[in-house]
């Protein structure tokens, strides 16, 4: 379970975002807001990407007091990724894989599902937005995540890339019992997947839809 | 015509400058610092003296001029600049005069060196190597003009693959310590290779004053101190690249001191040419325990401005004062005989202190700096 409470972030003085408490159990929850409401800025702080007063516990660990251990169950695919252009996704899922404790099989596994086998040894700079898109995709799942958080997961995906993720979505919820967060502002249908809750990110702060 | 020079002047001139203040500043003080205006006159007319000699300013001016025509390829293939393809419709009369004039705002410090040599030619009548300088300074304008048009006029070409570089990515995968000299090689390899020039040189030069005379360990000393710290540009950039160009690295679970390993690895292998000069030119007076203990200390140094770069997100040029008194500081603590290897402890422990405490709570704010 993941759980959050007493959660503010700030930028300067500036209040983005406040949260009393939030619970996530197994399941995916759909997480929706305007432009700027602040959802990224929430994710980005879950994943621990940027730092927040309040405390976020995932299983009995605590991002601030066990960051590793956190960090190891916790995955992260954004809305626009940008990785340096020399890179390979091949480096990228290798350097990654390797730190979230990926198996080579479980690497490999996941270039075949999403397609990059094509292009693994290309430079990111030389990859359309679409193919990078893909490759943030396959690092969100790569060791043993209990939690995947998805930023805009369905934006420059093609059909097939669709249904590929959300059977694996599906898949990882019924194995693994996995938490996934999704933040999309396309329509997600809920016969591809079977949705725990849909929360809305208004007026500061997230609430049921 | 003059809508189209406003908008190029923005996009370009001013986002370069204002991003290579540093590299102007460095530029500057080398020049103002180091030579006196006689000493300039000299040069210039050494240069001046045959074609051949002439070649070493142009070689200069033909390197700063790939890294403007870079810096535009790259302003150019950000998003927020895909509105200047529009240029491609104008005149081509227009086009090049708009562009051959911001090429020549960029390139102004080789024009005014340009004119400098001209002028000392002039005096001295060194026709031919007046025209020649001409002749050089037309043509990079020239060139590098039509290759920002030729950018323009044809957006989002396929980007080129060597098969050097795709046989290379095909055989290996790069390990982790390489990502940052790779990326800083491609994107700031003039300000690298200054930067490792600099420090070599001073380094080379202090180590040739022992063999006139005899000095303890504390002149090499503070040398390495002017060495070491011209390399905080370095660790400002690596600092950057992990927390914002390749931030996702916050979330890997990487223990701290894999990460104290990791960037050991990187600055050990940017700092390959400052080891070698002093490991090289190690003065007799001085013994093996010196040198480590001056390398430790430089190092150090870098090692406490990473740390210090975790307590608050400062830009580059808001970290000049800091590196100055560091390296005052660093100077005078060494005058005053503070052991060198104690300053490198020192600095070692506090650097790696305020890394590991403000590791998970620095955010980057002044992403404008990047």
């Amino acid at each position: 379970m993941l759980s959050v409470r007493n959660f503010t972030k700030h930028y300067g003085d500036t209040l983005i975002l406040s949260v009393t408490h939030l619970e996530f159990r197994a399941g995916v929850y759909w997480i929706k807001g305007e432009n700027g409401s602040g959802k990224t800025t929430f994710f980005r702080c879950l994943t621990g990407l940027l730092p927040f007063q309040g405390e976020i516990e995932l299983s009995g660990i605590r991002l601030l007091h066990d960051p590793i251990g956190y960090r190891r169950c916790i995955n992260y695919s954004e809305a626009e990724p940008l990785f340096p252009g020399f890179l390979t996704p091949k480096d990228l899922v290798r350097f990654i894989g390797h730190s979230k404790g990926a198996t080579k099989e479980q690497q490999k596994h996941f270039f075949e599902r999403f397609g990059i086998e094509e292009y693994q040894n290309k430079p990111c700079s030389a990859c359309s937005s679409g193919m990078v898109k893909k490759l943030s995709l396959a690092l969100a799942f790569l060791g043993a995540p209990r939690v995947v958080v998805l930023d805009e997961p369905l934006i420059t995906l093609d059909t097939s890339s669709r249904e590929t993720l959300l059977s694996i979505i599906r898949q990882y919820v019924e194995q693994y019992q996995t938490i996934f967060l999704i933040s999309s502002h396309q329509m997600i249908d809920h016969a591809s997947l079977t949705l725990n809750k849909v929360l809305t990110v208004e007026n500061k702060t997230i609430q049921e839809a | 015509m003059r809508s189209v020079a406003t908008i190029l002047n923005k996009v370009f001139v001013h986002e370069f400058y204002r991003s290579n203040a540093s590299f102007f500043l460095l530029v500057i003080g080398i020049a103002a610092g180091f030579m006196r205006s006689y000493e300039h006159i000299a040069l210039a007319e050494f240069f001046v003296a045959s074609p051949l000699f002439l070649l070493i300013p142009v070689a200069v001016w033909i390197l700063y001029t790939f890294k403007v025509v870079r810096y535009d390829l790259e302003l150019l293939n950000r998003d927020e600049n895909e509105f200047l393809y529009a240029f491609g419709f104008l005149p081509m009369r227009e086009q090049f005069l708009s562009a051959a004039l911001a090429l020549s705002a960029q390139l102004m410090p080789m024009i005014l060196y340009g004119i400098f040599l001209a002028a000392i030619a002039w005096k001295n009548g060194r026709t031919l190597t007046l025209s020649l300088t001409a002749v050089a300074c037309f043509s990079l304008i020239i060139l590098s003009s039509l290759r920002i048009i030729g950018a323009l006029r044809r957006p989002h070409t396929e980007k080129r693959i060597w098969a050097l570089t795709s046989y290379l990515n095909t055989r290996f995968t790069r390990p982790y310590f390489l990502y940052f000299p790779e990326w800083i090689i491609r994107r700031e390899l003039l300000m690298l290779a200054g930067t490792k020039i600099f420090s070599c040189i001073v380094l080379l030069g202090v180590s040739q004053l022992y063999k006139y005379d005899s000095y303890d360990a504390r002149l090499f000393g503070m040398a390495t101190v002017i060495a070491f710290t011209a390399n905080i540009n370095l660790v400002w950039e690596l600092h950057r690249f992990e927390n914002v160009h390749f931030s996702l690295l916050r979330n890997l679970p990487i223990p701290f001191p894999s990460r104290i390993g990791h960037f050991l690895l990187t600055l050990g292998l940017l700092t390959i040419p400052e080891t070698g000069t002093v490991i090289k030119n190690l003065p007799a007076d001085l013994n093996t325990g010196d040198a480590v203990s001056l390398l430790v200390m430089g190092w150090s140094i870098l090692v406490l401005f990473y740390g210090f770069l975790y307590l608050r997100d400062r830009g580059q040029e808001q970290m000049m004062p800091f590196i100055f008194f560091a390296c005052i500081g660093h100077i005078v603590l060494i005058l005053f005989r503070t052991p060198i290897a104690v300053l490198g402890l020192v600095n070692l422990a506090t650097g790696i202190t305020i890394w590991k405490k403000r590791y998970y709570f620095f955010e980057p704010v002044a992403k404008g700096n990047s």
